[in-house]
């Protein structure tokens, strides 16, 4: 049972069984566990995220811990925040990882409910494939091309007028 | 990539630029099939940048997913009245802007005459359903002399449209009737003609369909009110008749602009004549945004307001000719600028 003030750490388990403690008001950036938090109360028991390993949920405290004193951002249902795909200096190292890293840190911020990584994930996976041709694309993103080369041909005629923007 | 979610997907697409939702489209099918819906929300075509005739099917192909849609044919000789057959009166689309096109008969190398009476034939449309347009643009950027004539008044009684921009034309009573039964029945709440010759009694007639319009802006040009085709009467209308006509909307007007606009001399126009005020663009696009700004309460003019304010406090010393004596009878205008010498000098009026 709880009382008085809530506890100022709690433990997160990761998918793959491990604990971690973290700053209550650093896992509270994530909405799903604010919500969790406030649905459970302050019982003191291990959280679960059962979608995120050990290796992506400490990745994504250190991006919390680091933003936990961020004001909560403003509009976010707003698409005006969508327009630039500027990421500040730290954020940019932060998101320097392999491309499993990084798209694991997407869908954790995603699942976890934490839009603003959320949008420096997918800023910076805008900002790698930019300027690139298909063919780059697939290579990147070790993506399959499943279309004939019919299709691909009529593709790229309809898409013409979008090349030279 | 493709262990990202499709909601994941989405952002990525809506951080990156047309070309590279072009190339990822290209990708595979199913990056295609999620791509489209971005890729084709907002097109801007640039005929002597592409193939201008194998782009037209494309819009027709995907004219539920194209929300706004910019033509400009400028430098290519066709007319962007092209895209007529290819529009869907039914669908999302919400912005056109169509840059381009000047002749007011057929050609050998262009059909120009029937390609705008299909233009209007969709717009005829336009007016007979729920249709989804809010925001046209016609720009006659040619700058040979002569204004294009209106086909018929059907773009001032799309009753869904909220702003109405006409660049290039020659505006007489004729062409501006507008259907008693559709007077004060249209959305539109800002109206820019610019580059244009209005005469008068179009005006009036133009301004009997808004409900309540918000903005007006003319820049009247009148070495445009003739043409080899004909021209346009000089009218003459007194300054309280034009009030008069104002007054129509003298609960929602917000802001008044008019002005004579000369061609001028200009070495360095493409045609050796540039216009002295307005009118000019430094790109194409159809305005969605001006709508969405209006949508979410217009901030433009809130940052205007202080600067309206202080124009005002400037006016009042003004002499008994200025604005202001008339301005008191439009209770929402906060910024006009025009001079009682110079409506009357655009009325011909006789009194003057």
């Amino acid at each position: 049972m709880s009382s008085g003030t809530p506890s100022s750490t709690i433990t997160l388990t990761s998918s793959d069984g491990v604990d971690v403690t973290v700053e209550r008001q650093v896992a509270e950036r994530s909405v799903l566990i604010k919500n969790m938090l406030e649905d459970l109360g302050d019982s003191g028991e291990a959280i679960p995220v059962p979608n995120v390993n050990e290796a992506v949920l400490k990745k994504v405290i250190e991006w919390c811990t680091h933003h936990k004193l961020d004001p909560p951002s403003a509009g976010d249902d707003d698409d005006s925040r969508r327009k630039t795909t500027d990421i500040d200096e730290w954020d940019q190292k932060f998101m320097q990882v392999d491309q499993e890293m990084l798209f694991e840190i997407i869908l954790a911020a995603n699942y976890l409910d934490i839009k603003a990584l959320l949008d420096v994930g997918c800023k910076t996976v805008a900002n790698m494939i930019k300027g690139k041709s298909p063919e780059e694309i697939r290579k990147t993103f070790n993506i399959q091309n499943d279309f004939t080369p019919e299709e691909e041909d009529q593709i790229r005629r309809e898409n013409e007028w979008a090349e030279d923007r | 990539m493709e262990s990202l979610s499709e909601e994941v997907f989405m952002i990525i697409l809506e951080y990156s630029d047309q070309r590279t939702q072009a190339a990822l489209s290209q990708t595979c099918r199913a990056f295609h099939r999620i791509t489209l819906p971005f890729l084709y929300k907002s097109v801007c075509i640039q005929a002597s940048k592409c193939d201008f005739e194998n782009v037209l099917p494309t819009i027709g192909k995907y004219s539920n997913l194209i929300h706004s849609l910019a033509i400009d044919t400028n430098r290519s000789n066709l007319s962007p009245c092209r895209v007529a057959p290819y529009l869907n009166a039914t669908a999302k689309l919400q912005a056109l802007a169509l840059y381009g096109g000047y002749w007011m008969w057929d050609g050998e190398d262009e059909r120009w005459a029937t390609l705008e009476a299909d233009l209007y034939g969709f717009f005829t449309l336009q007016t007979g359903i729920q249709s989804n347009l809010r925001s046209l643009t016609l720009d006659r950027v040619e700058k040979n002399g002569q204004a294009a004539f209106l086909q018929s008044p059907v773009v001032f009684q799309i009753t869904t449209l909220q702003k109405l921009t006409l660049r290039g034309f020659l505006l007489d009573a004729s062409s501006t009737a507008i259907e008693a039964r559709l007077h004060r029945s249209t959305d539109l709440t800002i109206l820019v003609i610019e580059r244009s010759y209005l005469a008068f009694p179009a005006l009036r007639n133009i301004l009997h369909a808004p409900r309540a319009l918000r903005r007006l802006t003319v820049s009247h040009d009148r070495s445009y009110g003739s043409h080899e085709l004909g021209f346009v009467d000089q009218h003459e209308a007194r300054l309280a008749e034009l009030i008069d006509v104002l007054l129509l909307h003298r609960n929602s007007l917000e802001e008044l602009n008019f002005a004579e606009e000369d061609m001028i001399y200009n070495e360095e126009a493409p045609f050796g004549y540039s216009w002295q005020k307005g009118s000019q663009r430094d790109s194409i696009y159809a305005d969605l945004s001006i709508i969405e700004d209006d949508r979410n309460g217009d901030t433009d003019d809130e940052d205007d307001e202080d600067e309206d304010e202080e124009d005002e406090d400037e006016e009042d010393e003004d002499d008994g000719d200025d604005f202001k004596v008339y301005a008191k009878q439009f209770p929402s205008l906060r910024h006009w600028d025009c001079d009682v010498d110079g409506l009357r000098i655009y009325l011909n009026d006789p009194e003057y």
